[in-house]
C-alpha cells in the first residue's frame, strides 16, 4: 500500500495532520527533526512509520526518499519562525526561514516526484501571513514562495498529480501558546470567528485536499483562518 | 533620473525609460527597485540569491524610511514559467506586503508590480516612479500586463 508522507509531524499542526490521516487508515511516514516523531508514530499505531531527518539537508531528503516507497500524498508541514522587525532581522534569520520553510519543501518534492503514484496529492502548509505580517518579512516571503511553488507544480504536473496549499491563521499550538495574554486578546479580537483555530481544523482541510473528494481541485490556496484573511 | 537603488538586471529599454523620468529625491530616503521579471532562475540557488539581495536592500528602506518596489512577471505569479520563478515572484509579493505592513506607521511604502513580456517599458518606468514617489499606495500588487486577465487574482 502506498504511503502519505507528513513532515513536521512531531507536534503542532503537523502532528494533528498525522493523527487525522491515521484515523482514516492511511499508511503514513512521519518525518521530523525531533525524536518525538517516533512516539507520535507509536501512539498512532499500525501502518504509521517514522523517520528522524532534517529535510533542509540533502542527506535528510535522501533518507526520506529511500524510505518513501510508493507515495500517495505528501504534506509539507515542517516550518519555523524567526520573527524580527526587518530593521533588526539578521541575515541568518532571513536565510534559515527560507531554507526550512521553502527550499526544503521544494527540494523534497522534486526528490519524491518519481515516487508519486498517479493521482497523488501534495499539500503545503502556507500561512495567512503570506498576505503580510509585522515582523515576518522572512516568514511571509517563505510562505508566499510556497504558494508560488504550489501553483507552478500544479500546472506542470497536471493531470497526474495535484498540488494545493492551506493557509492557516491563528492556531492554538505550542508556538502561539507563548504569546502574552494581552497580545493574544488583541489578535483574537480581529478574527471574525472570535477564537483561535484548533490544529485539528487545519488537519481537516488537509485531509480533504488529499482525498478523492478534492479530485478537481489543484493549484489552490485554502484559508483556514476563521475569516481573518478578509477582516 | 530617479535616485533608485536598482537590484537585478532590467532590460535597457526600461532603464532608459527610468532615466527619462525626473523624480528627484527630495530627501535622503532610499528608493529601491528590485527587478525580478527577467529570465526565470534555473533553480533554488538563483531564487535565494535575488531574495538575499532584496533582503539587504530592503533592510535599508526599513531602517531609514523610504520606499521599495519589486517588479515581477505576471506569468510567475500565476506559476506558468516554472516553480523557481513562481517561488521568487510570490515570495517578493509577500515580502512587499510584509514590509508595507511593518512600515505603514513610519511612512515606509512597499509595493509589487507585475509585468508581462510585452509591457511597454514607458508604462513600467511610470509605474516604478509612481511607486517610489510620495504619495504612493502601499502593500499593493499592480498588474501592468494583460496575462492576468481572466485568471484568478492572487
Amino acid at each position: 500500500m502506498s504511503r502519505t508522507i507528513v513532515t513536521g509531524a512531531a507536534r503542532g499542526i503537523g502532528g494533528a495532520i498525522a493523527e487525522a490521516l491515521a484515523a482514516e487508515g492511511r499508511e503514513l511516514l512521519l518525518v521530523d527533526l525531533a525524536d518525538g516523531v517516533g512516539e507520535v508514530a507509536g501512539r498512532l499505531g499500525e501502518g504509521v512509520d517514522s523517520l528522524v531527518a532534517d529535510i533542509a539537508d540533502p542527506a535528510g531528503r535522501q533518507a526520506v526518499r529511500e524510505r518513501a516507497g510508493a507515495v500517495a500524498g505528501v504534506v509539507h508541514a515542517a516550518g519555523i519562525t524567526r520573527d524580527a522587525l526587518l530593521a533588526k532581522m539578521t541575515a541568518e534569520q532571513f536565510g534559515t526561514v527560507l531554507e526550512v520553510n521553502l527550499a526544503a519543501a521544494y527540494e523534497l518534492t522534486l526528490a519524491l516526484l518519481d515516487r508519486c503514484e498517479e493521482g497523488a496529492s501534495v499539500v503545503s502548509i502556507s500561512s495567512r501571513s503570506y498576505l503580510g505580517n509585522v515582523g515576518q518579512f522572512n516568514y511571509a516571503a517563505s510562505k508566499g514562495g510556497l504558494v508560488g511553488m504550489t501553483r507552478a507544480l500544479a500546472l506542470e504536473h497536471a493531470p497526474r498529480l495535484r498540488f494545493n496549499a492551506v493557509a492557516p491563521g491563528f492556531i492554538d499550538t505550542e508556538m502561539t501558546a507563548a504569546i502574552p495574554a494581552e497580545v493574544r486578546a488583541r489578535i483574537l479580537g480581529k478574527i471574525p470567528a472570535g477564537r483561535a483555530g484548533d490544529p485539528a481544523e487545519v488537519a481537516s482541510a488537509v485531509r480533504w485536499l488529499l482525498s478523492a473528494e478534492a479530485s478537481y481541485v489543484t493549484g489552490q490556496v485554502l484559508f483556514v483562518c476563521g475569516g481573518r484573511s478578509y477582516a | 533620473m530617479i535616485a533608485l537603488d536598482l537590484i537585478g538586471d532590467p532590460p535597457a529599454a526600461v532603464v532608459a525609460a527610468l532615466r527619462e523620468r525626473d523624480v528627484a529625491a527630495d530627501d535622503a530616503a532610499p528608493r529601491l527597485a528590485v527587478w525580478a521579471a527577467g529570465e526565470p532562475p534555473a533553480g533554488w540557488s538563483g531564487v535565494r540569491a535575488l531574495l538575499d539581495a532584496t533582503f539587504v536592500a530592503s533592510q535599508r528602506v526599513a531602517r531609514e524610511g523610504g520606499s521599495a518596489v519589486y517588479v515581477v512577471r505576471e506569468e510567475d505569479v500565476a506559476g506558468t514559467r516554472g516553480a523557481p520563478a513562481a517561488m521568487l515572484a510570490c515570495a517578493l509579493v509577500s515580502a512587499a506586503r510584509a514590509l508595507a505592513f511593518e512600515g505603514a506607521r513610519r511612512g515606509v511604502v512597499a509595493n509589487a508590480l507585475a509585468v508581462d513580456g510585452e509591457t511597454d517599458p514607458q508604462l513600467i518606468a511610470r509605474a516604478v516612479a509612481r511607486a517610489v514617489s510620495e504619495p504612493a499606495p502601499t502593500g499593493e500588487l499592480t498588474q501592468l500586463g494583460t496575462f492576468h486577465l481572466g485568471r484568478s487574482t492572487p
